[in-house]
């Protein structure tokens, strides 16, 4: 294929281009500032959405009583709410992060943590605060201050509350091995003393026992003065046996940081082991300390369960759960919600230097810590949206599972290798040792021979010079001697010197051959020592080789496992998340279809009823409409009667009347012509002709009637029916209409479970996005904040710091500016005022002395502390310019409401809560007062106070 | 062996209506139990369904042997005889005399070995059932049996400590059960610290200031509620529901009579007070006596506080009996350890843990039952020795609970009782 040049340039420059906006894209994630980057990853593990904030009040709250430990008071409310400037939270922040309430706060937070509300025992608590105070007063980093404590003796004054953590447990080593564990590296290792932990893969006796051979060492020490230090032997080894698998011996090991290797240690014959030899009243001083090593390596940003553990619980102070939750659980099988955001946070701190402040700043910053409480409200749609990823992830599971089964595998593989090798390494360290000896005789050998030949050569030199001088004076006398050959005397002690010249040269002589012999000895012990050294430093490279040979590798393997464990587990945990919203959206749509059914069922109902009803209505008129028929009927028939009766009547009296005539006609025969009679047959024959004639019409009439009769009796029979027929009907409705009652019974009370499964679907789903920290969650004050919020609701904390500013501005005769400076002489003094009073709620609402402190709880006790004990009460009660006071003077009840809530609640009420308030006090217009106590006291016992920031 | 956690997966996770469908049941079931008292058939019931602890605690160490295990005529006997008691063959020492006529009811365990001679220590493992070992701590008996024996959700606390002296408020003795199984302890046999409505306050104006604080939470449980809030603003009702039934902690209710039964001292008016809780519910009532460290004129001491405890305790025991409560009532006397059988010049009795008795009762025990025996002098145990693991998993498995279950802590599944015990099988029913 030809390229042409120009095609090939376009090409690359198009590459080229993507990947530049591929690395801008990049690098302005990495960037981003830590806040963003924390929504970023809540929002892509997260379960469900919720892009509820939080509003001012609540942000207001929220971070008052985690930053400075209270709420915070009416007028700070006030501007606030009122501050229209878009940036306002970010300056609270910053605001709040350099106060000395925060500082304040964290000292009681960290004393809390770290010494679990044990009594004062021999570093005072007041102390050990005030130690705390200044160090986050001064931002102190929190490397250092952990290295402080853990490094602890306790003989620098400046230091000694630091060593309150140790002191104050009596310096008990598995008690110190267990809280250094929880406090410091967020894992309770506690199960792991007597064997490896039953149910948690990654909780070893080796990681127990790792920890305390940093502290096996140490030990209470009292001196003359009766004074106590925390002091440290020089020697002093770890054996451990499992009780579950005693047959695997006795184990050794030499300190070791969770999640790392065996620390090499520097080694000092015995005896030698001690800048001061312990004595009877003599602090021991090692020359290497173990303490002093757990304080350098734990902080020195290197140890990721050290860093992580302190990310998390600042997460926890600001969330109020921690990514891993209970803090002290570190462990695979209850893994970070999201593992990667707690590396970042953690990695982030020690880059930047351990600064406390910093992160906290970052996560308030964070649109996951100014959530809201309310959970979304489309979690319908969500459940919805969720369930259809569930087979998705379901399948994906397998391949993480095979990962895991893999890097598994291949762990084990290495560490078999591993244990193979271990019989080398001891075998090369054993060697190395005897070398290590070797050099040393050596290089003993050496200095000795060094000596010698040193010292030769300051006699040759001594006699060297001795031999010049008497050389010279033989020289001098010999010849003088010739000169003077009678002296005999002169002559003899010439030879004399001359002997004694020749006696020292030879001497010289003897000495040159020693040194000459010396020398060759010395280059011999000089050419061992290069020989041992070599052989040394070689066997100490194989060594080195040899473990980083095995060890690395299995180390990068173990590693591997973790990480897969931990893919492994997210995944697990999103199905889970999936699942639970699969299990709303299931009963949900149970619940929906049984709605449905209801439904289908109550039309029905209505429509047999509205059947019945017409039906009713119907037969009604039907009935009626019989009534009006029988009437009819019976009117009829008896009109025909009469008719009858009329026409029979008259039909008598025509029959009597041809009765009469044929009478007459008969008489008139016998009497012919007589005029008499002739005039009645005239009469009677009128007569009966007339009568004749009206019979007729009459038994017309009659006639006519009863067939009316029979027409109207036929309709009513046809109306009889058509009523019964409906009564069937009507029948027939009625019971179809009970089937369909008990038909809904039926589906109602099935119904019902599917109702109550909404709701507990629900609410496991709504724990799960507090735990996820998709919502807001509501956290309850701890003791001390329950303490100086109360304090600060009723206005004590206000009226106090007035009475602290007029004093200072008398003593100082300045005017009070607020400044840093100031502020702080303000706290100081205020926070001696209330501090005593903080102990009444600690012991009413804190677990008791040495026990976790983190957990809720809700007793009796504590409700009758605020219902009826005394501190409360006087509280609420009248004084000075407190809340109570102010309300009373207050005569419009809104503006009463409002200052009430502010107090309290930090907000301002709605208009049906201002009524409320009214309501209450409209019926009390005789003990106001009291009456305002009264709905003081409901506030702050409220679970708004108690819960929400 | 794996952990399955609780707080991560939706089937362990309390669902908040479960959780006050409970708490509803628990309430009603109690206060059915006051409201029945006024009827004896009623009262058997509650006494059949519920099971309850009593506990006397003989402080400072009593003596078995001027208690349950006389050696007399021995070199180690002192100077009191033993006497003859309800069970047959079953001799007790003569300081015990009303005790003696109850022993019917009760069981002896003669073997105990805790090796343990000193105060705080001993007292630990008897309360907990375990050795006290550094960087743990363990629940005491009270806070068990108030997990795993009381109603939820009740108003009066399912521990109760009776303090002779005064103070009160909340003890801390539940360890990892937390703190709301911790006692309540009654100050100088008094009612719980603040039951009292303050004098100021009426009934009606407190009524009126709960109705708004409660409309308050209602309002605030629209945005949001949880098994905390909840649980939060139920306590407020049980502290109301606390107040009305006050009265249940004062003994001056009893007749003159029964108050001098039981004895006017503090221990006779605290056991006649344990006997009124246990009859109202409450599950676990410790009453303790002393002081019984007796380096000193130990059978003086012994002579005077076994008078007052033999009255007292067996007033207790026979009531108990005699209203059927103690088929669910376990009763126990016991001490931080016992005495040594070696007199000492001052005619004292030393720390021992080494061979000494406590006295059981009750429940799912038999009755007049002895287990373990010391030899003739007391000075060790000759048959079926146990130590504080055998008797914890003993009152567990005698109020009807597996003394081999776990406690579900957070997640935690933690053993009930020290895991390398066991019931005393002999002794249960």
């Amino acid at each position: 294929m030809v390229f042409r040049a120009g095609h090939l340039i376009a090409l690359l420059m198009v590459v080229v281009l993507v990947e530049q906006s591929r690395a801008a894209e990049k690098s302005s994630r990495t960037d981003s500032p830590l806040h963003q980057k924390i929504d970023r990853m809540i929002r892509a593990a997260n379960v469900g959405e919720n892009e509820g904030v939080c509003n001012d009040s609540e942000f207001l709250r929220r971070l008052y009583l985690d930053l400075t430990g209270t709420i915070p008071s009416v007028s700070v409310a006030k501007i606030f709410l009122d501050d229209q400037t878009s940036d306002k939270r970010a300056k609270l922040i910053d605001r709040l992060l350099a106060s000395p309430e925060f500082a304040r706060h964290m000292a009681r937070r960290f004393d809390v943590t770290l010494m679990e509300r044990r009594g004062d025992k021999l570093i005072k608590t007041a102390q050990w605060r005030e130690y705390l105070f200044q160090s986050f007063l001064s931002n102190k980093p929190y490397d250092q201050l952990a290295r402080e404590i853990l490094g602890a003796d306790g003989v620098d004054p400046k230091l000694r509350p630091a060593a309150r953590f140790y002191l104050d447990r009596n310096g008990e080593t598995n008690l110190l091995t267990r809280d250094v564990g929880r406090k410091f590296f967020g894992k309770d290792f506690q199960c792991a003393q007597c064997h490896d932990h039953p149910l948690i893969d990654d909780y070893l006796q080796a990681d127990y026992y790792g920890l305390y051979a940093f502290l096996n060492r140490s030990h209470l020490f009292v001196d003359a003065k009766k004074k106590t230090f925390f002091a440290e032997k020089g020697e002093g080894g770890v054996t451990f046996t499992s009780v579950f698998e005693p047959e695997e011996g006795k184990k050794t090991t030499r300190p070791r940081l969770p999640g790392q290797k065996q620390i090499d240690e520097p080694k000092f014959k015995k005896g030698e082991e001690y800048k001061v030899k312990p004595a009877k009243n003599v602090r021991p001083i090692p020359k290497y300390s173990r303490r002093e090593k757990l304080a350098l390596l734990a902080t020195s940003g290197k140890n990721r369960a050290f860093n992580e553990n302190i990310a998390n619980r600042l997460w926890a102070q600001l969330l109020g759960r921690g990514i891993v939750h209970p803090v002290d659980l570190n462990h695979s099988a209850n893994p970070a919600t999201h593992p990667k955001l707690l590396r970042l946070l953690a990695d982030d701190l020690v880059a930047h230097k351990f600064d406390i402040r910093y992160l906290l700043r970052e996560i308030s910053l964070s649109a996951t810590y100014q959530k809201a409480i309310d959970s979304p409200a489309d979690m319908e749609q969500q459940a919805t949206r969720a369930t259809a990823t569930l087979a998705e992830l379901e399948a994906k599971q397998k391949p993480l599972e095979t990962a895991l089964e893999k890097a598994s595998a291949a762990a084990i593989k290495l560490s078999d290798q591993s244990d193979a090798a271990q019989a080398e390494i001891a075998g090369l360290e054993k060697n190395h040792v005897t070398l290590a000896a070797a050099l040393a005789k050596s290089l003993a050998n050496l200095d000795k021979q060094t000596a010698a030949r040193d010292k030769t050569k300051k006699d040759q030199a001594a006699r060297r010079k001795l031999a010049t001088s008497l050389n010279e004076l033989a020289k001098k006398a010999s010849q003088a001697a010739l000169q003077l050959p009678q002296d005999k005397e002169f002559v003899a002690a010439a030879g004399v010197l001359v002997n004694r010249a020749a006696k020292v040269n030879a001497e010289l002589t003897s000495l040159g051959n020693q040194l000459t012999n010396q020398e060759t000895l010395l280059k011999k012990a000089g050419q061992d020592l290069a020989t041992a050294k070599a052989s040394a430093t070689g066997s100490n490279q194989k060594l080195v080789a040899l473990r980083k040979k095995h060890a690395q590798p299995y180390e990068t393997a173990m590693e591997q496992v973790r990480v897969a464990r931990l893919a492994l587990e997210v995944h697990k945990q999103r199905i889970v998340g999936a699942n639970v919203f699969a299990r709303y959206a299931k009963a949900l749509r149970a619940a929906d279809e049984s709605a449905t059914v209801i439904a289908k069922v109550r039309s029905q109902e209505a429509a047999t009823l509205a059947s019945l009803a017409q039906v009713g209505a119907a037969m009604q008129q039907a009935e009626k409409d019989r009534s009006a028929a029988n009437a009819a009927r019976d009117a009829a028939v008896a009109k025909a009667a009469q008719s009858q009766q009329a026409a029979k009547t008259k039909q008598d009296a025509r029959d009597s009347l041809h009765a009469a005539l044929a009478a007459s006609k008969a008489a008139l025969v016998k009497l012919p012509g007589d005029a008499v009679v002739l005039e009645a047959v005239a009469k009677l024959e009128s007569r009966s002709d007339q009568v004749s004639l009206e019979c007729t019409t009459m038994q017309k009439t009659a006639q006519t009637d009863v067939g009316m009769s029979l027409k109207v009796a036929q309709v009513a029979v046809q109306m009889q029916k058509k009523r019964d027929d409906m009564a069937g009907d009507m029948a027939r409705l009625q019971t179809e209409q009970q089937a369909l009652a008990k038909t809904m019974a039926k589906v109602q009370a099935e119904s019902e479970p599917k109702k109550s499964a909404v709701l507990d679907s629900r609410d496991v789903l709504d724990q799960r996005m507090g735990r996820r920290f998709t919502v807001g969650s509501l956290k309850s004050l701890s003791p001390e904040q329950l303490a100086w919020s109360t304090m600060q609701a009723v206005g004590m904390i206000d009226v106090q710091r007035t009475a602290e500013i007029a004093a200072w501005t008398k003593k100082s005769k300045q005017p009070y500016k607020n400044t840093l400076d100031q502020q702080r002489e303000i706290e100081k003094a205020v926070h001696a005022k209330i501090r005593p009073r903080e102990g009444a709620f600690v012991a009413t609402f804190g677990a008791g002395g040495g026990q976790p402190q983190n957990e809720f709880f809700a007793t009796v006790d504590q409700a009758l502390f605020f219902a009826n004990d005394g501190t409360i009460r006087t509280m609420i009660g009248h004084s000075g310019n407190n809340l109570s006071a102010r309300l009373n003077k207050m005569t419009d009840t809104k503006v009463l409401a409002e200052e009430l809530y502010l107090a309290i609640l930090t907000r301002r009420p709605a208009a049906d809560e201002v009524e409320q308030v009214a309501a209450y006090l409209a019926g009390r217009k005789t003990d106001r007062s009291a009456a305002i106590q009264e709905i003081i006291w409901g506030l702050i016992s409220s679970t708004e106070f108690r819960f929400n920031h | 062996m794996k952990c399955s956690y609780a707080c991560h997966s939706p089937e362990h996770a309390i669902a908040r209506r479960h959780f006050l469908g409970t708490l509803g049941a628990g309430t009603a079931a109690l206060a059915g139990g006051f409201g029945a008292m006024a009827s004896p058939a009623a009262a058997k019931q509650l006494a059949s369904k519920q099971k309850r602890v009593v506990v006397l605690f003989l402080a400072g160490g009593s003596s078995q042997l001027e208690t349950w295990d006389p050696k007399p005529k021995t070199t180690t006997g002192g100077p009191f005889r033993a006497i003859p008691t309800s069970v047959t063959g079953l001799h007790i020492s003569e300081l015990l005399p009303m005790t003696a006529n109850q022993m019917h009811h009760l069981a002896l365990v003669r073997g105990v070995n805790t090796k343990e001679n000193d105060h705080g220590k001993g007292r630990y493992l008897m309360e907990t059932g375990r050795r006290q070992t550094p960087g743990s701590s363990f629940p005491q008996l009270g806070a068990v049996a108030a997990k795993a024996l009381a109603p939820k959700g009740g108003a009066l606390p399912g521990h109760i400590k009776i303090q002779r002296g005064a103070g009160g408020g909340r003890s801390n003795d539940a360890a990892y059960l937390g703190p709301e199984y911790s006692a309540v302890v009654l100050g100088n046999g008094g009612a719980p610290k603040n039951s009292a409505r303050a004098g100021s306050l009426t009934k009606d104006k407190d009524s009126q200031r709960n109705a708004f604080r409660r409309s308050i939470n209602d309002r605030f449980a629209k945005r949001r509620r949880t098994a905390e809030t909840d649980a939060y603003t139920n306590s407020y009702e049980q502290a109301l529901q606390l107040m009305e039934k006050r009265s249940i902690f004062d003994i001056s209710k009893e007749p003159e009579k029964v108050q001098q039964r039981y004895g006017k001292d503090q221990l006779g008016q605290q056991c006649l007070l344990a006997r009124r809780l246990l009859e109202n519910g409450i599950t676990f009532v410790q009453v303790s006596h002393s002081n019984y460290d007796t380096h000193n004129e130990n059978f003086n001491f012994h002579l005077e506080q076994m008078g007052e405890f033999d009255r007292s305790f067996s007033a207790l025991v026979e009531d108990l009996a005699q209203s059927g409560m103690l088929d669910s009532t376990l009763i126990i006397v016991m001490s931080e350890f016992g005495r040594t059988p070696r007199i000492n010049q001052y005619f004292g009795r030393d720390h021992w843990g080494t061979a000494w008795s406590v006295c059981l009762g009750g429940a799912g025990l038999q009755r007049g039952a002895v287990v373990g025996k010391t030899n003739k002098t007391g000075t060790a145990v000759v048959d079926r020795q146990v130590n504080h693991e055998h008797l914890f998993h003993t009152y567990l498995s005698a109020v009807g609970l597996d003394s081999k279950g776990e406690f579900d802590i957070g997640g935690r599944p933690i053993l009930m009782a020290a895991p390398t015990g066991e019931p005393i099988k002999e002794l249960l029913s």
